[in-house]
């Protein structure tokens, strides 16, 4: 159990928290920024290592960036399409997918020679497992903070209304749907999750 | 960093991409043309200056590729600024950012000397400081920022 325990790229890493903590406002946006996030890594993940042979040292980071721009730049298009409301409220938290905390710390896993396992495949399911933790946690933080902060939940359907479920008729807090609100609860769930493993560490033989 | 990344990337979307109708790929074109040119002038600053170039030259690396530089260009571009508003936004942000960093910096010095749980030491303190800082910022914006803006 603990050698197949992958951190939280997100409460144990601080990976990529600005514009999660910017974009995940609802259970909705949390959901389609996090699916965009994990599917630019598995992107870069598995095409990065497979390019080191091709592409010469000096053009690796412009050209991975412009890879990732690319991907972003495509899911940015699809999201559009699916949900426009909620792409609009992710505004440019799509575009910027290309520069995620995500997809920058999978760029450097990837691109060292060190980044890469005895076989490819080890170091693209650790890339594949930290996209899945991430794409869990947004959508929690999305939901969680949508909830507390405005009483409702808004499921990512597609259309130009996305459904969303009246739980309370007032809002219990609404500075959580703010950034500031955002960080305090992130500040919180970190807190929570690092006491979490510490309860772990010490209950394992 | 921030005022070149700005001003290149407002010319890049103005004179060449709003004309030919490839405003949608902006961010592409930021990252295959600001990065390397701007990696280039970081360098440049780093090898022929001493001292504050040096520290420029070698954070620029992680600047770039932050979501600041790339943020305020696609809100210049976005917004359709005019290049003074592009370059007073990015300015701006800039200062903001440093002014941000600075004060966090002297609060987490402060909490190093504080008594704090086990779980709430170094990050989750330091979140919960910025979420604090960012609500006292949200109050002075509403208060006094926007009423002039207006």
């Amino acid at each position: 159990m603990r050698e197949r325990f992958v951190p939280n790229p997100i409460f144990a890493g601080l990976v990529g928290i600005c514009p999660l903590v910017a974009a995940s406002r609802s259970l909705a946006e949390g959901i389609v920024y996090g699916l965009g996030a994990a599917l630019c890594a598995l992107l870069l993940g598995a095409v990065v290592p497979a390019t080191r042979a091709i592409i010469a040292d000096r053009l690796q980071a412009p050209a991975t960036i412009a890879l990732s721009a690319a991907a972003a730049l495509a899911y940015a298009s699809c999201a559009r399409a699916y949900s426009p409301p909620i792409a609009a409220g992710l505004w440019i938290y799509l575009p910027l997918l290309a520069v995620s905390g995500l997809s920058l710390s999978t760029l450097r896993r990837s691109s060292t020679p060190e980044g890469l396992g005895p076989d490819g495949s080890s170091r693209f399911a650790q890339v594949a497992l930290e996209a899945l933790m991430f794409l869990l946690t947004a959508a929690f933080v999305g939901g969680f903070r949508e909830i507390l902060g405005l009483g409702t939940l808004t499921l990512p359907t597609p259309g130009i209304s996305p459904a969303r479920l009246e739980l309370v008729d007032f809002a219990p807090a609404r500075m959580l749907v703010s950034p500031a609100g955002g960080f305090i609860l992130l500040g919180f769930l970190v807190a929570a999750y690092r006491g979490m493993v510490r309860a772990r560490g010490r209950s394992q033989p | 960093m921030n005022l070149l990344a700005s001003a290149f990337l407002w010319t890049v979307h103005s004179l060449l991409l709003s004309p030919l109708g490839l405003g949608s790929l902006d961010i592409l074109f930021f990252a295959l043309l600001a990065v390397p040119l701007l990696k280039f002038v970081a360098r440049a600053a780093s090898n022929a200056g001493d001292g504050l170039l040096l520290r420029i030259g070698a954070n620029a690396d992680d600047l770039l590729v932050g979501s600041l530089v790339f943020g305020i260009a696609l809100i210049s571009s976005n917004g359709g600024y005019a290049l003074p508003e592009a370059l007073a936004a990015s300015a701006a942000s800039g200062l903001g950012y440093w002014m941000a960093t600075v004060l966090l910096e002297s609060i987490r010095e402060r909490l190093e000397l504080s008594e704090l749980p086990h779980p709430f030491k170094g990050a989750p303190a330091m979140l919960i400081s910025a979420g604090l800082m960012a609500l006292a910022l949200m109050g002075v914006d509403a208060a006094f920022v926007s009423g002039v803006a207006v």
